[in-house]
């Protein structure tokens, strides 16, 4: 009432009066929406967890497998049995998807840090460069079928073809490298996850101030031992974080692996103890596919949900817990950077 | 240091054991006949601890080329090879795959137990499911109530003006390629039919929505889900067929095929598993998961390919 | 000195590695898309022959059970009607004789189990020596005979072996037929042209129905069988060769062959012999991989043989041999855009207004808490959400369908009633608008709107929609399904809206903060300077965003996979299924025959797809890179 300003400009004033109730409800609506995110976040995890934990630590609710006898749900998800249909125990499937990643993890690795180094020490930033980062952008974007569709019809039949002609011609017509197997599968999850090895790494040695590289190039050392010396190791978390997150990615995908080597049973693990440890050609279990064939295989009524839950819960717990590592790296890293001053 | 490894490598050929069993069994295609094919290598496994298996259930039409290409030892079929995929097979490899049959497995039609309809014939499936009507199926509209009228002596029931829901596999799957060969005639599906890949999931979406009609490996019904009778020449009431009954229309034969070269044996392996398929626990592991496995001469079949 | 030397050279051999080797992944990139050009380029190639000579060992073409007779040439003469027809599918033998009424046709049935052979006989007018054609359909259930006038007459076999007389009617009059695999269209060779005529089946009845007619041009000389590829080969007047595919409108004249040639037939299904007039035949073989599918078929609507009408078909698998493939990808493409769209619906709403909140409203601190939080969703396999949502809130999203849809749409009406009720209090509340928003009061307002919108969808379905939703819509020609589109949308929105969120919200933090504080000391609400100072700027990055996320969407696989029940319509409706183009190549891809056609579509459908979130992406990316080129700070 004794504010002159309300009779003397009604208009700003009622504008005013609306700005501040529309204010209001966008702050309102904005935050029902971050509201609705988080609790659709803890909604899916919380209904993971309790679906999953009630399954597992039940009393071999089911009927008694065959052959063998599981004193609980968790062992019978370990070893397997009738009820998880004909995908065997997940055990296999843990031993596969590890396998699977920590090679893609070798491929990749010194991959994406070399494409890295590339983008940010080596090139002019002319259109060669450019041309590059649009390709590693727009991997990052590609449907992760299309890998698959590239892997099958590339690593497999090209590649694969070609060295089963040079080195296998004997086993000919029979495919050694010409099919699906946990080579070409992790080389193309190896593709798939490119681009996230090479985003971290390279963010990681533009946070390293060029101080640092002048300093040890004044001192008289060259360019690669400035990068195996000075750079890399400062750089070492962002690019374990980026492995980190790879290997995360690749835990979780399935689309591209049904086209490239996943079996539904292969319990025969493809690591053994004699030379050469590894059977790259053969065909592999993998987690995420397990609980894909679980869904729409095993047979069984509502106690379905449960195993499938309990499947999930392994592999979002190993999913999430290699995000929340590669977080606090991060968290640490950008720490430290602020402390040192740099 | 030469002479050290020429002993090794005496050692590592003249030490394995000349009479164990051992080795790797692939084994691809039917879906269906996946997770017997699973028991069947366990049990065999127990038996065998040196033979390693994989097994890759994505659907029979995976297992021709994977037979002619011969990156597998078997082929598991739930029907019979198609003449296109025995000529693409002959082409390859110069030969006629082998199959044996080790045994049969009905495909049940299953609703949701609201449903109203006890009893179908060829004609009435050929009308929900088909586009082409080969079978000279009645062209019924979205609704339930349309099959219910035509039907005419159908208590109206509650789910009658729910969307009929049509449920399949997907196409690789052998059951697919049966259900349009043999009882659409060899017609077409309609677009609106949903492709799920696995049995599973048909029962548990049939289970679930009262509208819903699908086809399933009469080995996978569970209680949740109610069977229909097929009547085999009109739609006269309780004239029809269970699965399981003898006569039933709608069987068909699972198959392991294998590509035995002319004059070529088979490996100890691969007989040793045959047999064991042939033997009595491998028919108990069939009858165990809802086929069907006598009277298949299968014994005698295998006998002729291992002597 | 070698020390140094050993240094330039370490130095530089890793320099030539690293350039070598990102050259390298460049190429693998673009080799990514050159490869998938390469495998689908055949698809669209005019097909051709090569010389094989003729001494080359000769398969013969293999013919329909006994039903037709040709001459060397490959046109059918006459019938003879001597050799009884076997159904093996029935175990029926049937046989035809001329009798006092003029055909009679015989059925036995063979059944060993029965052990009593029956015998029936159906009598009807015509003359057996001017019959075109004598055959059955597929389902050996039809019996179809076809006369040179063009009669042609339909009988129905029984399975006990009954004979009836069905439809019967005319066509042109023609020399002779061939058949085309599959036994569901028949070609009627007339002086000058071809015309292709199929069975259809409507209400229970078969009549045969002209499909199309293949101009021939130039007069005809000589046709071929067609071949179980489906081709034919035809030699007109002028002595050139035609190479026809059923369902392409246009032949493909091979020029290679000469222009004296007087017919041509098939050896096998790639490989023929052409006579000629004055020199002797020659053998020819098709190149490899040329299949010959010409746009139309994949992007407009087919008739195929058997349908009703045309459409839009996708069916590559074939039930039995002569199958006909459907290969139209536009219910692919509909069924994937569609999903996407209904995902962005959902996802939009939640991402970009949390990306707000998130980014705009919240300080730094409680942002830095909230963030890798959503985020975290993102990278949950998406085969772990559709396999729990598809087992666990399918059934229930459908059964609660109205209740769904009424609090999904109360949101706006809730909004705008909200601001009403705020517009119309009395101006000395105005003041309302600083009262701080926290959780506490959110959450159960939100439920309150959530669960009031669920309780007026289930008002409306008692009310307006007679008590079922789900009976309402389908009598009103939409059906309803479980896994319909609007559960695949859902739970795409779930999935993609951390996508969004996480880079618009990037975009939003990023406006540099001193533009909203500065025009909030100056008196504007928090509201006013963000969409006037910070929109105007993060603008393109949230549209930017959505576009990723779009792309995103549509790329996903394990959510077609499981929840949309690969239907392959061609509606839009929300209440049905759909296929998309991802889960299609996850199921049919592995076990397509390499370089058939069928192999070489998918690759188009996967090329298609690559482009589509290719082209989407680079939209993006220069849409964000014009922001950041405007040369903002930090902050």
């Amino acid at each position: 009432m004794t504010n002159p300003d309300m009779f003397d400009y009604p208009d700003l004033n009622s504008a005013r009066i609306r700005d501040e109730k529309i204010n209001t409800l966008m702050t309102a609506a904005t935050g029902a929406a971050t509201l609705l995110a988080v609790v659709s976040v803890v909604a899916f995890l919380g209904f993971i967890v309790l679906l999953g934990g009630a399954w597992l630590a039940e009393e071999q609710a089911l009927s008694a497998t065959v052959g063998q006898q599981h004193s609980s749900n968790f062992e019978l998800l370990l070893f397997g049995g009738r009820e998880l249909a004909s995908s065997g125990g997940v055990l296999p499937a843990i031993v596969g998807t590890v396998v699977l990643t920590l090679l893609m993890a070798v491929i990749v690795a010194p991959l994406g840090i070399v494409v890295a180094l590339y983008l940010t020490e080596y090139s002019g930033g002319g259109w060669p460069t450019q041309l590059l980062r649009i390709g590693v952008q727009n991997l990052a974007a590609i449907p992760s079928i299309i890998y698959g569709v590239f892997g099958l019809a590339f690593f497999v039949y090209v590649i694969g073809g070609r060295i089963d002609e040079l080195f296998y011609a004997s086993n000919l017509p029979t495919p050694t490298f010409g099919t699906p197997g946990l080579l070409w599968a992790s080389l193309t999850l190896a593709l798939l996850t490119l681009p996230t090895v090479i985003v971290a790494t390279e963010e990681g040695l533009l946070r390293i101030p060029s101080s640092l590289r002048e300093g040890s190039r004044a001192l008289g050392a060259t360019r690669v031992e400035t990068i195996f010396r000075v750079v890399l190791p400062a750089a070492a978390p962002s690019i374990l974080t980026g492995i980190i997150l790879a290997v995360a990615r690749a835990a979780g995908e399935v689309a591209p692996l049904m086209l490239v080597g996943v079996v539904r049973y292969a319990p025969t693990l493809p690591v053994s103890i004699e030379a050469p440890f590894l059977q790259l050609e053969q065909k592999f279990m993998h987690l995420g596919f397990y609980v894909y064939d679980l869904t729409m295989h095993a047979p069984g009524s509502e106690g379905r949900v449960g195993i499938v839950a309990a499947a999930s819960l392994l592999l979002v717990s190993v999913i999430v817990s290699l995000n929340i590592v590669a977080l606090l790296l991060r968290v640490r890293l950008r720490r430290t950077y602020v402390q040192s001053g740099v | 240091m030469i002479g050290r490894a020429i002993f090794l490598l005496h050692f590592a050929v003249f030490a394995t054991p000349v009479f164990a069993i051992s080795g790797k069994l692939s084994i691809v295609g039917s879906d269906t006949m996946a997770s017997v094919l699973t028991d069947l290598s366990r049990e065999f496994q127990s038996v065998h601890p040196d033979v390693s298996f994989e097994i890759q259930g994505t659907g029979s039409a995976a297992a021709p080329p994977a037979l002619a290409e011969g990156t597998v030892n078997f082929g598991a079929m739930s029907r019979t090879m198609s003449s296109t995929e025995l000529a693409d097979f002959r082409r390859r490899r110069g030969f006629e795959p082998r199959g044996i049959q080790v045994a049969s497995d009905d495909i049940a039609l299953i609703v949701h137990p609201l449903n109203p309809l006890r009893q179908v014939s060829r004609r009435i499936l050929d009308g929900i499911f088909s586009i082409s009507q080969r079978c000279g199926g009645p062209r019924y509209g979205l609704q339930w109530s349309s099959v219910f009228d035509e039907l005419g002596d159908l208590p109206r029931a509650e789910i009658a003006g729910l969307s009929i829901q049509r449920y399949s596999r997907t196409a690789l799957s052998g059951s697919y390629g049966y259900f349009r060969k043999e009882v659409l005639c060899g017609g077409d599906l309609r677009p609106q039919v949903m492709e799920l890949p696995g049995f599973a999931a048909i029962i548990d979406a049939v289970a679930r929505s009262p509208g819903a009609i699908g086809y399933v490996g009469a080995g996978f019904v569970d209680p949740r889900v109610r069977v229909l009778a097929i009547s085999n020449a009109g739609d006269e009431p309780g004239s029809g067929l269970q699965p399981g009954d003898t006569g039933y229309p709608f069987s068909r034969p699972l198959y392991l095929y294998l590509a035995q070269a002319p004059g070529r044996r088979l490996s100890i392996l691969e007989c040793a598993f045959l047999e064991h398929v042939a033997g009595p626990m491998g028919q108990a592991a069939f009858t165990r998961h809802g086929f069907q496995s006598d009277g298949l001469g299968l014994t005698e079949d295998v006998a002729s390919v291992c002597p | 000195m070698s020390v140094p030397r050993q240094r330039f050279l370490q130095d530089f051999l890793f320099a030539g590695l690293v350039r070598v080797t990102s050259v390298l992944i460049g190429l693998l990139i673009l080799g990514m898309f050159i490869q998938m050009v390469l495998i689908v380029r055949p698809l669209f190639e005019q097909p051709s022959a090569v010389a094989r000579g003729s001494s080359a060992g000769l398969a013969t073409h293999q013919t329909e059970s006994g039903l037709q007779v040709l001459d060397d040439t490959g046109v059918q003469l006459a019938v003879t009607v001597s050799t009884p027809i076997t159904l093996p599918k029935r175990n029926l033998q049937l046989s035809l004789a001329s009798g006092p009424e003029g055909i009679s046709i015989i059925s036995e049935s063979s059944s060993a189990t029965v052990g009593t052979s029956s015998r029936r006989r159906l009598a009807m007018p015509g003359d057996l020596d001017a019959l075109s054609l004598v055959t059955t359909d597929e389902a050996e259930q039809q019996l179809l005979l076809i006369f040179n006038s063009g009669a042609y007459r339909l009988i129905k076999i029984y399975a006990d072996g009954r004979l009836q007389s069905g439809v019967s009617g005319s066509l042109p009059p023609h020399r002779s037929v061939l058949s085309v695999p599959g036994r569901q269209s028949w070609i009627l060779v007339t002086e000058d042209t071809l015309e292709q005529v199929h069975l259809r089946f409507a209400q229970g009845r078969g009549e045969l129905v002209p499909l199309r007619t293949l101009a021939i041009g130039q007069g005809l000389r000589h046709v071929s069988q067609v071949s179980p590829s489906r081709r034919l080969l035809v030699t007109t007047r002028s002595g050139s060769t035609q190479l026809w595919q059923l369902g392409r409108p246009e032949p493909a004249t091979l020029d290679m062959l000469g222009s004296d040639s007087t017919s041509a037939n098939w050896l096998s299904p790639v490989r023929f012999r052409v006579h000629y007039e004055s020199v002797p035949a020659r053998d020819y073989e098709l190149r490899d991989g040329v299949t010959g599918v010409s746009a139309a078929r994949l992007f407009l609507p087919v008739q195929h043989e058997g349908y009703q009408e045309p459409g839009y078909y996708w069916q590559p698998v074939a039930a039995s041999d002569g199958f006909e493939a459907k290969l139209s990808l536009v219910p692919l493409l509909i069924g994937t855009l569609k999903a996407a769209l209904v995902g962005l619906v959902f996802a939009i709403p939640v991402a970009v207004g949390a990306a707000v909140f998130v980014g705009y409203y919240l300080p730094s601190r409680r942002r830095e808490q909230i963030k890798p939080f959503i985020e975290l969703i993102a990278s949950f396999p998406t085969v772990v959400v559709a396999g729990l949502v598809g087992l666990w809130l399918a059934p229930r999203l459908t059964d609660s369908l109205p209740e769904i849809l009424g609090a999904v749409l109360i949101i706006p009406l809730a909004m705008m009633a909200v601001f009403g009720i705020l517009h119309r209090l009395p101006r000395a509340s105005g003041r309302i608008g600083s009262v701080k928003i926290r959780p506490l009061v959110l959450l159960p307002a939100l439920v309150l709107v959530l669960s009031a919108g669920a309780v007026f969808g289930h008002w409306a379905e008692q009310w307006i929609f007679q008590g079922s939703l789900l009976m309402w819509l389908p009598t009103h020609g939409i059906p309803v399904q479980q896994l319909n589109s609007l559960l695949v949308g859902f739970v795409l929105g779930f999935a993609i809206f951390p996508v969004i969120f996480s880079l618009a919200e990037e975009a939003i933090y990023e406006v540099p903060a001193i533009g909203a504080t500065g025009s909030i000391a100056l008196g504007a609400t928090p509201w006013r300077s963000f969409q006037d100072v910070v929109l105007p700027v993060a603008a393109p990055g949230i549209v930017s965003a959505v576009m990723l996320g779009f792309g995103r969407g549509v790329g996903e696989t394990m959510i077609f996979l499981l929840l949309s029940g690969n239907a392959p319509g061609s509606d839009w409706s929300l209440f049905s299924g759909l296929r998309s183009l991802s889960a299609t190549l996850a199921i049919e891809l592995p076990e397509a025959a390499v370089g058939g056609q069928h192999f070489q579509i998918l690759f188009l459908g996967a090329l298609l797809l690559f482009i589509l979130t290719f082209v989407i992406n680079t939209c993006a990316q220069l849409l964000r890179q014009r922001v950041i080129g405007k040369g903002r700070v930090r902050r």
